[in-house]
């Protein structure tokens, strides 16, 4: 079972801690419960969206909900701004805080579950105000629980309690009142939702495999031709680890590749015996 | 040690686009050997991501992940995670230009050595962005030239081995191109310590620094012998001199006159008598700092707080 919320509202609601309180109240429940927000340019008044997810397993899934089974709407005018329909699945709620009935949605898919409720005038009446604005976020928690949501309406009492401390008496008045007053109806829609097709991209990493030569024969480089006097060497092998073009190689003896060396003469300095001399390169065979 | 007892598989294979006495692909060499292989690079933009060639072939045998500048200690993390998730036992080593490390890799560097990611993280330091075309980095000296300080940088380079000590990361090392059996054994002592661990290369670039391609070997000798560049060694704490800087610290060596580092690079070949000065002054003061942080002079200064 896993049960995913988006709460869509406006900066100063109380979104983001409805869908914390939700979180909580499933995690004493003994679900698992997991809330975030949205994190944008949020200001008080700005549209805010916030998740919550319930399961009875522990949750690895860490994304925003992007289909959702229930949509709490917060603000009744939101609507116009956000297609709060968007991504919900067959079947599911919308918890709206509205006056209008249920039956006025226009929504693209074949059936959904409206919960309408008016939380505004419940948290006029029970005197939820923060500067001035109604705070709808416990009203609609207890609508919410009309929804298919399997928490109890004390726990949520209690969790709210809680948090609010002094206000939450009247809180704990409005989610119950809220619970009361909500009305669910099931609404059938235009059923013309078209599901996104995805597309099959098919990826190849490019991998690079190991070569001798990615720039050709390097000999072409060099200038300057070091040839080992193998009477004076006594196989130290300094040319060998200082090569910067792994092009000395260790047969026998140490042996510089002429096909990579590059001629930088490296090796005629690092050479303790000075058994390595160089001279003008000049190519026959190109 | 002796040289015939190293590992004898070549890792960076001949006929890569690295410029004549690259100190880069020397220093790799050597630090592939001294792993036996047994690593995946996380390189960022730097010189090696150009010179192991372009797809589909690569100039490199261990497996290579090209990552953005920003990033490089970041992904070596997560390949770390991934590796400990499968029980893999393979070093994960950033191999980082100056420009990666110094600035713009430094917070993902900063990032990973607080979690105690377990990467090893090289810095080969040329002291300048010579993949570019030779403009100025952070690790760039006070008075040398590049394309965009052209009459001489005016400020001295920070230095990113010092932080790691202040991170208290598990081991910290320099090395120098010019001592290659010092650079392997510092290596193969990283690659027994779990945790952050830091080495610094000093990379002496031909072209970037102005001098003959076949005295890169020298260069980083010199820069060593006469104090410029300071090897040391700091495994879970404990900070010691290392090779030709310990016989310095202890007197029984003298450092080589300054000048005839500087000079033999056309980069510093403008610089003035006030200003070799100043960077004589910067080499003293450092090795001031660093020969306090030796066991028992640390001592004595803790002692006074503590009483």
């Amino acid at each position: 079972m896993l049960i995913s919320v988006r709460f869509h509202g406006r900066g100063g609601q109380g979104a983001v801690t409805a869908s914390k309180l939700l979180a909580e109240a499933a995690s004493l429940e003994g679900y698992y419960g997991q809330s975030m927000p949205f994190f944008g340019a949020e200001r008080r008044g700005a549209p805010v969206v916030s998740f919550t997810r319930i399961s009875d397993e522990p949750i690895y899934e860490m994304s925003q909900v992007y289909h959702p089974n229930i949509v709490v709407v917060l603000d009744p005018l939101i609507l116009k701004a956000v297609d709060i329909f968007r991504g919900v699945k067959e079947g599911g709620t919308i918890v709206v805080n509205t006056t209008k009935a249920p039956d006025e949605f226009v929504f693209d898919q074949d059936y959904l579950n409206i919960v309408s409720v008016d939380a505004t005038g419940v948290a006029i009446k029970n005197d939820l105000l923060v500067a001035g604005l109604p705070v709808v976020n416990t009203p609609m928690l207890g609508a919410l629980l009309r929804a298919d949501i399997p928490l109890k309406i004390e726990v949520l009492e209690g969790i709210v309690r809680k948090k609010f401390g002094k206000e939450g008496k009247r809180n704990v008045k409005a989610i119950k009142e809220a619970y009361e007053l909500a009305s669910i109806k099931l609404v059938h829609g235009s059923g013309k939702r078209s599901y996104p097709r995805k597309k099959k991209i098919k990826v190849e990493f490019p991998i690079s495999t190991p070569a001798e030569g990615v720039a050709g024969k390097t000999k072409l480089w060099r200038d300057f031709r070091p040839e080992i006097d193998y009477e004076k060497c006594n196989d130290c092998l300094n040319c060998w680890i200082h090569c910067p073009e792994s092009a000395i190689r260790l047969n026998e003896h140490v042996e510089i590749d002429y096909d990579y060396c590059k001629g930088c003469l490296v090796c005629t300095t690092v050479c303790p015996k000075k058994a390595i001399a160089s001279e003008r390169e000049v190519f026959v065979d190109v | 040690m002796k040289l015939s007892e190293m590992e004898r598989e070549e890792y960076v294979l001949p006929g890569n686009t690295s410029c004549h006495g690259c100190p880069s692909t020397v220093a790799l060499r050597t630090v592939l050997k001294a792993l036996e292989g047994n690593a995946v690079l996380v390189i960022p933009a730097c010189c090696t991501s150009v010179y192991m060639g372009p797809f589909p072939n690569s100039a490199i045998k261990v497996p290579v992940f090209n990552t953005a500048f920003a990033s490089a200690a970041a992904t070596a993390s997560g390949i770390k995670a991934s590796f400990e998730h499968q029980g893999k036992d393979t070093e994960v080593v950033v191999w980082a230009g100056d420009g990666g490390t110094y600035d713009i890799g430094l917070q993902a560097l900063s990032g990973a050595a607080e979690r105690g990611e377990d990467i090893l993280f090289i810095c080969y330091n040329n002291e300048i962005y010579s993949n570019t075309g030779i403009q100025r980095s952070g690790a760039t000296p006070y008075g040398a030239w590049t394309t965009t300080t052209w009459k001489g940088k005016r400020e001295h380079k920070k230095d990113v081995s010092e932080l790691m000590l202040a991170h208290g990361v598990p081991y910290v090392s320099t090395a120098s191109i010019g001592y290659l059996k010092d650079l392997y054994e510092k290596v193969k002592r990283a690659r027994e310590i779990r945790g952050f661990r830091y080495i610094e290369i000093l990379a002496p670039c031909p072209p970037g620094w102005r001098f003959p391609m076949d005295k890169t070997i020298k260069m980083g000798k010199l820069a060593v012998e006469s104090g410029m560049w300071i090897l040391f060694e700091s495994i879970e704490g404990e900070f010691r001199f290392t090779g030709v800087s310990k016989s310095i610290a202890e007197g029984r060596r003298k450092m080589k006159d300054l000048e005839e580092y500087l000079l033999s690079q056309g980069r510093f070949s403008h610089l003035t008598a006030r200003e070799i000065a100043e960077i004589k002054k910067y080499v003293i003061k450092k090795w001031e700092k660093l020969a306090r942080l030796v066991e028992g002079e640390v001592d004595a200064v803790t002692a006074k707080f503590y009483v």
